[in-house]
């Protein structure tokens, strides 16, 4: 395949190198239907193989010239005659456009994030376990007890649980004033307990029923 | 100065003296002023589409008598600014007188004032069609839409290539088309011919089959059975129209045609 011959991607398409990505589509659409296989106008002048090959350079044409990037790089060499045949192909185009996205590239790869699914490490104190286990009540001061004897900062609660860590300190310090309505403050609760290992449904009831005692407290002051 | 057409194609049967016929009759609605000339040396039909049944003088005497010769021959047709030459009512003189006189022939007829002047041609690659078709401005090929006549259109282009060398006004008509794949026929010619052999077609239009043509050739109330006359509202009509307008001034051919 010769730069000057008809195997020209432009001449392929019968397109003017000025052609526009719409016009490049329009033609291509048209030399498939032309050299479809069963087109009266290539009887006696192609055979099925000749046809079935221009096909594949149709295909190979469009697949380079719709590509932006692959027709700015394709005309480029084309216009510098200093390039081989082989060199215009499309398997070189697709190279070298990868190589120039490379260069070009700023993506920097996203830092993994190793915390995710570490746990902070706690010594066990069984007293307080079993004291974890039989809690019915619980409250604001009981949950921080929890939170610190198993090592979760608030700033790592907040990263594992999603919720503002002033909301967070608010549910401990149970200040109704500092908190959002109770349908959201007994979800963040859950995810506190989930986030601390405990049995977040027995949490979250306990904890409300105590909650809403205190909020209806606040409201009659 | 006039613009001659010629209208040729590489078998016969295809639609040469309709499509000269229906250009005829379309520029002459458009108000040019049209010359109609049957040069079929293999036997006279243009007469018979434009409603003559019999006439005394015809190209022959254009080829064989003396410059003054020419005015006699013109018939006036029953469609206004359309005038026609009778054609060879016996075959065989065509060949031989043909090759000798189409030069002083043609500068009799340009002397005349028609905007146009159009010639119908006989089938196949002939050597008589060729000596018109190189003095022509455009040269119209009409073919249908099976193999066998792409086949041929095919030959017809080549032998021409052969015989002038150039290709430069070729218009390539598909007639009785039916489908799309028809309407889109003259397109893939133009993309075929242009792979193969390097030729430049300058224009392709699709003419499609119209009931209406065969009809109106059952209207025998009428001496004149086209259906240009008959039904002028028909789409095969309205085809012509179009291409007509689309030759003579694309300017003029607005987005809804």
């Amino acid at each position: 395949m010769s730069t000057d011959s008809k195997n020209n991607y432009y001449e392929i398409l019968e397109v003017p190198n000025t052609a526009t990505q719409h016009e490049i589509t329009v033609a291509y659409e048209k030399a498939k239907r032309t050299y479809s296989a069963q087109n009266a106008a290539l009887y006696s002048v192609f055979t099925e193989a000749e046809a079935s090959a221009l096909r594949d350079l149709i295909e190979e044409a469009y697949s380079v010239l719709s590509n932006q990037n692959y027709r700015n790089i394709y005309e480029k060499r084309l216009l510098s005659k200093s390039y081989s045949a082989s060199d215009l192909s499309l398997d070189a185009v697709k190279k070298a456009s990868n190589e120039l996205f490379n260069e070009n590239s700023l993506l920097q790869t996203a830092p993994v994030d190793t915390s995710e699914s570490e746990k902070p490490a706690y010594e066990k104190n069984q007293a307080l376990e079993t004291e974890i286990e039989s809690c019915a009540d619980w409250d604001g001061d009981f949950l921080k007890k929890v939170r610190e004897y198993k090592q979760y900062s608030l700033e790592l609660l907040h990263e594992k649980t999603k919720v503002n860590p002033w909301y967070l300190s608010a549910l401990e310090k149970m200040e109704p004033e500092n908190l959002p309505a109770p349908v959201f403050v007994r979800g963040y609760v859950t995810q506190f307990a989930k986030t601390l290992g405990l049995n977040e449904k027995q949490v979250a009831e306990s904890y409300m029923k105590l909650y809403k005692s205190k909020l209806e407290q606040t409201k009659t002051k | 100065m006039a613009e001659i057409w010629c209208v040729a194609s590489g078998k016969g049967g295809v639609g040469k003296t309709f499509v000269a016929s229906g250009f005829g009759i379309s520029l002459a609605k458009l108000r040019r002023k049209v010359l109609l000339v049957d040069f079929d040396i293999s036997g006279a039909n243009l007469h018979t589409v434009l409603g003559l049944k019999e006439f005394k003088k015809s190209i022959v005497d254009g080829l064989t008598s003396s410059a003054d010769g020419c005015r006699d021959m013109i018939v006036r047709s029953t469609f206004p600014n359309l005038d026609f030459i009778p054609g060879f009512i016996v075959p065989q003189l065509g060949q031989e007188l043909c090759t000798f006189k189409v030069d002083a022939l043609l500068e009799q007829l340009k002397k005349l004032d028609y905007d146009v002047i159009i010639f119908d041609l006989g089938p196949g690659a002939q050597k008589a069609n060729f000596s018109l078709m190189a003095y022509a401005n455009r040269n119209f090929i009409v073919t249908n839409c099976e193999p066998t006549s792409v086949e041929k259109t095919y030959s017809f282009v080549e032998q021409y290539v052969a015989h002038e060398g150039n290709t430069k006004n070729l218009h390539l008509l598909a007639n009785f088309c039916r489908s799309s794949q028809h309407q889109g026929l003259g397109k893939s010619l133009e993309s075929v011919l242009f792979k193969k052999h390097d030729i430049n077609v300058r224009f392709s239009a699709a003419i499609r089959f119209d009931n209406a043509v065969w009809q109106s050739t059952f209207m025998s109330t009428s001496n004149l059975q086209n259906v240009f006359a008959l039904m002028p509202y028909s789409e095969v009509c309205h085809d012509f129209y179009k291409i007509c307008k689309q030759l003579i001034d694309p300017s003029e051919l607005r987005a809804v045609s």
